[in-house]
């Protein structure tokens, strides 16, 4: 065997390997979308068919909206409390700030359901009058804040206090130096937060499903959860849950479009 | 036009002092430049003249206006980083602008500005260059023309030329000192560069862990070093333990004893008759000497060559004189002579030499 025969199956075999490694991760979501678009007829037959996104119209996009609300305004407070706390955690020192990377990376290794639990206890008991929708978009701002304190660290980690300098000796005083230096040069960073906190929040089911209970309100996820237990895992569910991933990867495909992933790697402290 | 005034300024980090009770002073119109190794504390000091940094100890007047209470926003000043510190979203044009849209002035003012100060630094035309298509020294000229722009009281820089290649470092040190004295403004310089702040500058402070060792001009600092470190940071010298054997104080010149050699210096008031003092004397000081030339010269010593180095301007000799290693450069068309001459035996012969008292022990 030549050198161009042995380079060409090497070539193959890798992108043989990239091709299951895609199809692995993309199965589910193809499966799921033949699924909605395939319509069992009253003779037995199986239809290509849109129908089924006609009939969930009604009552699924309600709940889609709500969640699209919930992990808009999440990421609003989280991303107006985000900024600031990190960028004091990155320039400032402090007793224990180890110690609070430690536990702000710890979030990761929390499971969903035992922070839901504790939601759902602080619901009950304390935060009576913090009911409904404001109650989902508390839970989510707390659960997910440390995800834009982590990127954005990573993007003030990465900004160099000199331009901060030179923009106070030019002149500009500490809030226009964050608006017209820091800030733009931070974005990406924050953008990074931004999405991972969308995907996150809008797609979050262990802690809505806890939650519905006290809340009273059911969001997007927890809709298709509840109808797969009443009707089954019929053309409808399939294309609610088609509904929910579309939305997720377009979110997605659009940012790595436009704003890159330079700060989504990485987003590990210490 | 201000005159700077740095009084007892002191900063801690932790228990180490950067900077330990310094006083400097840049009268109006000039050039000063603080001199020393990397973390002395003269980058500490300019940040606390700026406001970047605010002082334990110590205030800074501009003028007779105290101003160590304001921030650097407040105090007009222009500072030029080491590293280039252009904003990266933001073009050429946007870059020299943001000081004066920071000040509010109207829009005409500031593309006057912009075309004026990029006709002083020579890059008319690159207003809409982004800062990633310039080369270093084109960005380190727009980042002067940037400070330029928003005609600042007094220029501050913190070793502006030392990530630019050598070549362009040369040219552009030249090009701040004519600037300087085109707007006549005030300015101090950072560098651990001896050669940069001997071209530019009006005055020297020279510093080290944190305090200053001496203030002078070039010259004097070269010809009169007060301190072991002076001597041996600027420019190179051969450092003798020696001891005072007379003075004769009319002609101002003292014989020291030093490892069996008698040498004639010149020195200042405050010295007597054996006190300890080092013997500095510059390799280009001295010179190798025919026999016929000893009268020419007031100290003549005999010494072995050893060691030849040639850098191309010059040949260093080390020659053994009564057990001690003397470094020579030999300049000029001699240099050649001297590239094969281990163990030949030379007459050394020097005039200038200067004493450090108050130290005894050789600088590293």
């Amino acid at each position: 065997m030549n050198r161009r025969t042995s380079s060409l199956l090497t070539s193959s075999a890798a992108y043989l390997y990239l091709v299951i490694c895609c199809a692995v991760l993309l199965l589910p979501f193809i499966v799921t979308l033949v699924r909605s678009v395939s319509v069992a007829q009253p003779d037995g037959t199986v239809v290509f068919s849109l129908a089924p996104y006609g009939e969930i119209y009604q009552h699924f996009w309600p709940k889609v909206n709500t969640s699209l609300q919930i992990a808009l305004f999440t990421i609003v407070i989280d991303t107006v409390i985000g900024i600031p706390a990190s960028y004091a955690l990155t320039r400032y020192e402090f007793r224990g700030k180890k110690s609070l990377f430690a536990l702000l990376n710890g979030v990761w290794y929390v499971p969903g359901v035992c922070y839901a639990m504790a939601l759902v206890l602080a619901y009950y008991f304390v935060y009576k009058f913090f009911l409904g929708f404001w109650g989902f978009v508390a839970a989510y701002s707390c659960g997910f804040l440390f995800l834009m304190l982590l990127t954005c660290m990573v993007a003030f980690r990465h900004f160099d206090p000199r331009y901060e300098e030179a923009a106070l000796c030019l002149g500009a005083g500490r809030l226009r130096t964050f608006l017209h230096v820091t800030l733009p040069l931070i974005g990406p960073g924050v953008t990074a937060g931004i999405l991972l906190t969308f995907v996150l929040s809008f797609n979050e089911f262990i802690t809505a499903l806890l939650l519905t209970g006290p809340t009273r309100l059911k969001t997007a996820p927890l809709a298709v959860y509840s109808d797969i237990r009443m009707f089954g895992v019929r053309e409808t569910v399939a294309a609610e849950a088609t509904v929910l991933q579309l939305i997720s990867l377009i979110v997605v495909v659009l940012y790595l479009k436009f704003i890159g992933t330079r700060y989504l790697r990485g987003v590990i402290l210490i | 036009m201000t005159r700077v005034r740095a009084v007892n300024i002191t900063k801690r980090y932790e228990a180490v002092a950067a900077v330990n009770s310094i006083n400097l002073e840049a009268e109006d119109g000039t050039f000063v430049t603080l001199l020393g190794p990397s973390g002395c504390g003269k980058s500490t000091t300019l940040k606390v003249i700026a406001g970047l940094i605010y002082p334990d100890e110590g205030e800074i007047y501009f003028d007779d206006r105290n101003v160590t209470e304001l921030p650097p926003d407040k105090r007009n000043i222009g500072f030029v980083f080491q590293r280039i510190a252009l904003f990266p979203h933001m073009n050429v044009q946007k870059n020299i602008a943001f000081g004066l849209r920071m000040k509010h002035r109207p829009k005409e003012e500031i593309e006057r500005k912009i075309k004026e100060v990029l006709y002083i630094v020579h890059l008319e035309g690159f207003e809409k260059r982004m800062p990633s298509q310039l080369s270093g020294g084109q960005a380190q000229r727009i980042e002067i023309a940037r400070v330029l722009a928003t005609d600042p009281d007094i220029l501050l820089f913190d070793e502006p030329l030392s990530n630019i290649d050598a070549k362009l470092r040369d040219e552009l040190k030249y090009e701040i000192r004519r600037i300087q004295r085109e707007t006549g403004k005030t300015m101090i310089y950072v560098t651990h560069d001896q050669a940069e702040a001997f071209a530019i500058s009006d005055k020297i402070y020279v510093m080290n862990n944190g305090s200053i060792e001496q203030i002078g001009t070039p010259v004097e600092l070269y010809v009169n070093p007060v301190t072991p470190f002076v001597a041996s940071f600027i420019g190179s010298n051969n450092f003798l333990k020696g001891r005072i054997l007379d003075l004769n104080p009319s002609t101002k010149v003292a014989r020291v004893s030093s490892d069996g050699m008698d040498i004639e210096a010149p020195y200042s008031n405050g010295l007597r008759v054996n006190d300890q003092v080092l013997v500095c004397i510059r390799p280009e000081d001295i010179s190798v000497i025919g026999e016929g030339e000893r009268s020419k010269y007031n100290n003549v010593v005999q010494g072995k060559i050893g060691e030849s180095v040639f850098t191309g301007l010059l040949t260093r000799l080390n020659v053994n004189v009564e057990g001690t290693l003397l470094k020579i450069d030999v300049q000029g068309s001699e240099r050649f002579s001297y590239l094969n001459v281990k163990g030949k035996e030379v007459l050394l012969g020097f005039n200038r030499c200067s004493l450090i008292t108050g130290a005894t022990e050789i600088p590293a």
